[in-house]
């Protein structure tokens, strides 16, 4: 099985230098060497450095941000589309777009469009009443812009999977409660919701993950994090702390951090696969 | 059900309307990037936007004579080649056999593979990789678009190979044909859609990926996202370029699922089931 051999040689060796990183202080601007220190790098995760707690809550807010509302315009486009209509086809087309396009052009679009001065998204907002906007330039408003352009991006992946999902399922349950003479609001919350359950459930977790891990539109739009760490999510300062600020071990430390994060998800996530959808 | 005409018209009316601002807004990025894409720089600095103007296409002649942006294509069209390549020779056999088996354990641990953080990976992978010479290499990219890319093929491969009767084989093999015979002969020829999904979503996926080359490519090897990246640093507020570079990078991307479009939806239904 040289699958297993890559994968293995890719994966579990990486994994095994970057746990005995994390236990070492090493930091290339200095010149050390790399010294065993133990749990050091975790105490300083958890306890001093301050940013640590902040890029935690800037991951779980942009993830959980962005993916209520994909989920939600996803799922209202998915409702509202779940029905054949002329030109379809040619709708779905057009979706694929933003799932498909290079994410570094288009967080570059965005950012042109977003750019204070001569960005164009201002232009069109103002129609609304709205005021001018610093988008990614100011650090009260870079997390809603950023968010923004990952709802852009993933909301048609979303509606795709959810659209699909409301086409597969039965049809007599629909017309056993017409019959009945349920409302359309009780239709949607007693049977397309807990029919729908799988689906969501899985959506929900597979894009939370997903979007943790969201680099090139932080690094691009937000220049790394920016403005003063305001957008810095883990996984940004992960990529700071080890290729800007090459300080090796601490970075390892907040590696090891983020995957058992994800370690835990996935196993919530494979439980649940595995409770529900034996095939 | 019958519905009156009057009310099919309005139904019907509000569903094009929706249509119509789903695709206003989801395509307005690409109407925006093609449009400032043809525009002189006078044209593209106007506030209010102009809607009419006469396209030119220095901004393309600009960015195709740029040596930097032409060795990008060169690399991200090796990288992706060979990623696809190298990937299927390794997974097909791979998925195959564990299809066969059922191995639980396996299929968590590729699951938790496409969950992985790369950025975590990174580190390590550019250590190693400095030490054994892979640094800035073809072989160094590849091998870690292959880390991503061996999961889920594996992945999306088994729906497939579970799908082939085993009769089929036993009937190959009585027939005289080798086990490596019948996985190419007779199997292979059975989940090409799979394949086909498999290259899309691959070349997707290694064409529009950022991370990995910023980090572990150098000066030869950097791929497309990379360059374009580094045009932005370059010259921030020269709108016209960079558009047009932005159409460049993304248009083999595009015109590549277009055509395979089938099978990519294939790939997403597939992505849902999981």
């Amino acid at each position: 099985m040289p699958a297993l051999l890559v994968a293995g040689s890719l994966f579990i060796y990486p994994f095994i230098r970057l746990i005995y990183l994390s236990l070492n202080h090493w930091m290339l601007t200095t010149r050390q060497e790399p010294t065993f220190v133990g749990f050091a790098n975790y105490m300083q995760a958890f306890t001093q450095d301050t940013h640590f707690w902040t890029s935690m809550w800037l991951t779980f807010y942009f993830a959980f941000g962005s993916v209520a509302g994909q989920f939600i315009i996803g799922f209202a486009l998915a409702l509202i589309l779940n029905r054949e209509f002329k030109g379809e086809s040619i709708f779905r087309t057009f979706m694929l777009f933003p799932i498909i396009a290079t994410p570094v052009a288009m967080s570059l679009v965005w950012s042109m469009l977003m750019n204070p001065m001569m960005g164009h998204l201002n232009y069109y907002i103002s129609f609304f009443g709205l005021g001018p906007s610093e988008w990614a330039a100011n650090r009260s408003t870079v997390m809603p812009s950023l968010i923004m352009v990952e709802i852009w991006h993933w909301t048609p992946m979303t509606m795709l999977i959810l659209l699909a999902g409301l086409k597969s399922l039965p049809r007599d349950p629909y017309e056993a409660a017409i019959i009945d003479g349920a409302s359309k609001i009780q239709v949607f919350f007693k049977i397309t919701l807990p029919l729908m359950q799988p689906y969501i459930f899985l959506i929900l977790l597979l894009r939370i993950v997903h979007s943790m891990k969201v680099f090139d539109k932080i690094y691009v739009i937000a220049s790394g994090g920016g403005p003063n760490r305001a957008s810095e999510t883990l996984n940004i300062m992960i990529y700071q702390e080890a290729f800007r600020a090459l300080n090796y071990g601490y970075a390892s430390t907040l590696g090891i951090i983020m995957l058992v994060l994800i370690l835990i998800i996935t196993v919530v996530l494979f439980r649940y696969r595995e409770r529900s959808w034996r095939y | 059900m019958h519905r009156s005409g009057f009310k099919g018209f309005v139904s019907k009316l509000l569903l094009y309307l929706t249509l119509a601002l789903i695709v206003f807004i989801f395509f307005f990025p690409f109407y925006w990037v093609i449009r400032t894409s043809l525009m002189d720089a006078v044209d593209a600095g106007s506030m209010p936007p102009k809607f009419f103007f006469t396209p030119i296409l220095d901004n393309y002649r600009q960015v195709l004579d740029e040596a930097d942006f032409m060795k990008g294509l060169q690399n991200s069209t090796i990288v992706s080649l060979l990623t696809l390549a190298a990937n299927l020779i390794i997974s097909l056999p791979a998925a195959y056999v564990i299809a066969r088996r059922q191995q639980r354990w396996m299929m968590f641990t590729i699951l938790f593979f496409q969950m992985a953080p790369w950025i975590v990976l990174l580190l390590p992978w550019y250590i190693i990789f400095k030490q054994l010479g892979l640094y800035d290499t073809y072989i160094g990219i590849v091998l870690a678009n292959l880390t991503f890319m061996i999961p889920i093929t594996i992945w999306l491969m088994l729906g497939f190979f579970e799908d082939v009767p085993v009769e089929v084989e036993e009937a190959a093999w009585l027939d005289g044909c080798s086990h490596l015979g019948t996985f190419i002969r007779i199997v292979i020829p059975l989940v090409k859609g799979g394949i086909i999904t498999i290259c899309t979503l691959g070349f997707i996926w290694t064409w529009n990926i950022f991370i990995f080359p910023l980090v572990l490519c150098g000066y030869n090897t950097k791929t497309l996202p990379v360059v374009i990246y580094g045009f932005l640093a370059d010259n921030q507020l020269d709108f016209g370029p960079l558009c047009a570079a932005a159409v460049l990078i993304t248009l083999p991307v595009v015109a590549f699922t277009l055509i395979n479009q089938k099978y990519f939806r294939r790939g997403i239904a597939l992505g849902g089931r999981k």
